[in-house]
């Protein structure tokens, strides 16, 4: 009898405990692919991940290095970085952390070319394992950018004997890693759930449980956070931001990042586009303080290249400013040779371009030239656009750089490889040189000088036509203390309840 | 009946061998995946080089002729295997649409409930009282039903029966009260059309000479209708509800969106917007497949329940 009563008692208080578990659950638009971080380019999953493994170096909501699987770290030559790493981490399998699991991370993504973040790591060509707490990476080139490219999606750190012993199939599919929440249950589009790593190296985070729900329908989501089935909705639609704002549950928090929404000039010289002065003229036309205000419900701010307070070594001069000069198009128009009501640009984008796409048209209808839109579903517009140069006129386009560096952006436009430059057709030796010089160039104050000149061309030839630099709204039940981030990770070890 | 049953299932092979080339085809024609594999919603600017581009090209059997692709594609489908889709990093798509079904399957049968909990009454009540109030009402719930939109009709179950009322899960999965919202959403539209056709069969039926005969001889209405008129008017409605399978299958690619209800339909959209190639070929063979079946078995259940079909 007193053997069951203490059964009883025993049962009752772990049940009790049980339900004392403390859960966060947030809710993301889509789920991760697996968990194979090398395999993987979307900024939602690096937000999840971030939760499972680390990284070697840890960037701040500020954007200041911070040491994670790291302690140190130097460059010992141009083209030599030493790495120092934290001594007694062990992954959630009990297994030690040692310098070979970097050595295996980052040899495995700078080789394989099936990894989608295998072009991002190709520069390295080493990675000597010098003792068990610490490597040197080499470079193929000089690296300035190499921290970040440590501390962005891609370089989560995976462990050796796990890969090699399971598989990478399993471990896709049940990941081992060093973060604070361990891997529990993932079902496909419908919830990743985590639990709290007893011996994670940063301490034990405030939650005991991570759930991470996989809502694709914004207006779901967002009911969700209003009814207490969720405590964080990373992206909230502008057209929900208002049923927050009126809640008593939640709050709205803006933060801003480094994604750009521009106009991507075809200046094949079978295009109108093609004359400097109509891409001059459309430029002036389009008032994108007003496109911002509209699309981004006032929280996109104006740019004319692909800058933002976020992104190291933006010319910042270029944040916040943009032309806007109605009559001044016209001049430039009458000058190309088009009196008003002869233009016709064809304005391409995919249907999510859609409520742009028309407001860019009424303005351009302003200057007498005339808009034909043309939308296409995402996918479909996705394969077409990648084709170089596969639009008339002008394409709706929008880009973010997740190592956070302006000179890293800039290659997009370099000539013959980058994307921007293929789509347009524009190719120009002494831009493409500047960015080379600056990606190689350790000395802060010449790299941001041959940086400026660079942005200076494209402002010149506008191969593109920056329009303004977006701000993510994302919704959060009062009394949590979460800090949204530029780079969308989704930091739940920093998460806490307000007292 | 059973050489009418083999007939019917010989004739599933050709028309399933068509679909396989019509999918292969329309994959291929609808543009390069190659950015997709790259991440379309992708954190960074998609960055590739040439040999990176070769080797995810020749890894997805792109690289090989045409005609060559679609041999494989038929011998491997016949082996059950899809091939791996790279939006879930090599995951077997086969392997991701079986885990899916059940939920689908779940959804279409509460669904499918709903539509008959609805449809057979409202239908009756209809027929009974022809152009009387009742008969209008019914009708009216019969084009507002079909009128609306089914993801206007979830986000509007959502906003007053969860976040108005409190009464209900807003979305996913877990219990029977999940359930609930998503079904009504998916089953209400095919319930207006279901309840026209029993009304319309039931009215016809109870017009003809037998039926009249059976009520002079002093029969209820009770067992006119329930034993006599209704099993020859439930003949078209036996067809439609066995043809409503793929709507239920195409519905739910919305519902299962709004209610992020992990089904097929979701399968499915993430896999068209990720231009997926094994995991569209997978999911459309396998509509296609159940869309056969459930022909197939409405085509037997039409002998059981007419015999004049077994005999033509």
């Amino acid at each position: 009898m007193r053997t069951k009563l203490i059964t009883l008692v025993a049962t009752l208080a772990l049940l009790a405990s049980a339900s004392a578990q403390s859960t966060i659950t947030v809710a993301i638009p889509s789920g991760p692919p697996g968990f194979d971080p090398q395999n993987n380019n979307q900024a939602v999953a690096s937000g999840v991940y971030i939760n499972i493994f680390d990284y070697l170096i840890f960037k701040d909501a500020q954007g200041e290095f911070q040491p994670a699987l790291a302690t140190s770290w130097e460059a010992v030559s141009d083209t030599a970085w030493r790495v120092s790493l934290r001594e007694g981490v062990t992954w959630h399998d009990g297994e030690p952390f040692t310098a070979d699991d970097v050595e295996f991370t980052f040899e495995r993504v700078a080789n394989d070319p099936l990894l989608v973040r295998n072009s991002y790591y190709s520069n390295i060509t080493d990675v000597e394992v010098v003792n068990d707490h610490e490597v040197i990476f080499h470079t193929a080139e000089p690296d300035p950018i190499f921290l970040s490219a440590l501390s962005r999606n891609g370089a989560s750190v995976i462990p050796r004997h796990y890969y090699e012993s399971a598989g990478v199939e399993a471990a896709s599919l049940t990941p081992i890693g060093t973060g604070p929440y361990r891997f529990v249950e993932y079902r496909t589009d419908d919830r990743l759930v985590l639990e709290a790593f007893d011996n994670y190296w940063g301490g034990r985070p405030a939650f005991d449980r991570a759930v991470f729900r996989i809502i694709p329908e914004n207006s779901t989501a967002v009911s969700e956070l209003l009814t207490g089935g969720v405590d964080i909705v990373t992206t909230v639609n502008v057209s929900e931001v208002g049923r927050i704002e009126a809640s008593t549950a939640a709050d709205i928090a803006v933060v801003g990042g480094n994604r750009t929404d521009y106009l991507t000039f075809n200046v094949s010289e079978d295009q109108v586009t093609a004359d400097p002065l109509v891409r001059a003229a459309v430029d002036y036309a389009v008032d994108d303080a007003l496109l911002a205000e509209i699309l981004t419900d006032g929280a996109g701010v104006p740019v004319r290249a692909r800058v933002s307070p976020e992104t190291s070594f933006s010319p910042l001069e270029y944040y916040d400013t943009y032309l806007f000069d109605q009559e001044r198009a016209r001049e430039l128009l009458a000058e190309a040779g088009y009196a008003p009501g002869e233009l016709t640009l064809k304005l391409m984008g995919a249907t999510s371009n859609a409520d742009a796409a028309d407001l860019v048209a009424a303005m351009l209808a302003d200057v007498g030239v005339q808009a034909d839109i043309e939308l296409f579903e995402k996918s479909v517009w996705n394969s077409r656009y990648w084709q170089p140069g596969d639009f008339t006129n002008i394409a709706f386009g929008a880009s973010s750089d997740s190592s956070f560096d302006y000179g890293n952006s800039l290659i997009d436009l370099t000539c013959p490889d980058g994307v921007h430059a293929k789509r347009s057709h524009w190719c120009n030796q002494a831009f493409t040189d500047l960015v080379e010089a600056a990606n190689v160039e350790f000395d802060a104050t010449i790299r941001a000088g041959l940086l400026k000149q660079a942005t200076d061309i494209i402002l010149e030839q506008r191969p593109q036509y920056y329009l303004y630099s977006g701000a993510t709204f994302v919704g959060v039940r009062k009394g949590l203390n979460f800090v949204p981030r530029a780079d969308s990770l989704i930091v739940l070890a920093e998460t806490t309840t307000t007292p | 009946m059973t050489g009418y049953f083999l007939r019917r299932l010989l004739q599933v092979i050709p028309t399933l061998v068509g679909i396989t080339l019509l999918v292969f085809v329309t994959v291929r024609l609808s543009g390069d995946p190659i950015a997709s594999y790259l991440g379309s919603d992708a954190a960074d600017s998609a960055m590739i080089t040439a040999e990176q581009e070769a080797a995810i090209r020749a890894h997805l059997g792109l690289d090989k002729p045409l005609a060559l692709q679609y041999v494989l594609f038929l011998r491997n489908i016949t082996l059950g295997d899809f091939g791996g889709s790279f939006i879930y990093q090599g995951r077997p798509a086969l392997d991701l649409l079986i885990e899916r079904v059940p939920a689908t399957a779940r959804l279409a049968a509460a669904a499918l409930l709903v539509a008959i909990l609805i449809s057979l009454p409202g239908g009756v009540i209809a027929a009974l009282n022809r152009n009387k109030p009742a008969d209008t009402l019914v009708n009216a719930f019969s084009v507002i039903g079909d009128a609306m939109p089914n993801f206007w009709l979830g986000v509007m179950l959502i906003l007053l029966f969860s976040v108005k009322f409190g009464w209900l899960p807003v979305s996913g999965t877990g219990s029977w009260r999940h359930l609930l919202l998503p079904a009504i959403t998916l089953g209400t539209s095919m319930a207006a059309l279901q309840t026209r056709l029993m009304r319309s069969g039931l009215i016809e039926v109870l017009n003809q000479d037998y039926v009249r005969t059976a009520r002079a001889k002093g029969l209820s209405t009770w067992s006119v209708v329930f034993k006599h008129a209704m099993r020859n008017a439930a003949l078209g409605y036996v067809t439609l509800l066995g043809l409503a399978i793929p709507s239920l299958l195409g519905g739910s690619v919305v519902v299962e969106r709004i209610f992020a209800w992990p089904g097929v339909g979701l399968l499915f959209i993430n896999g068209l917007g990720g231009r997926d190639m094994a995991l569209i070929q997978a999911v459309v063979v396998f509509s296609a497949a159940m869309v056969i079946l459930a022909n197939l078995v409405v085509d037997l259940l039409y002998t059981l329940i007419d015999p004049r079909v077994r005999y033509a």
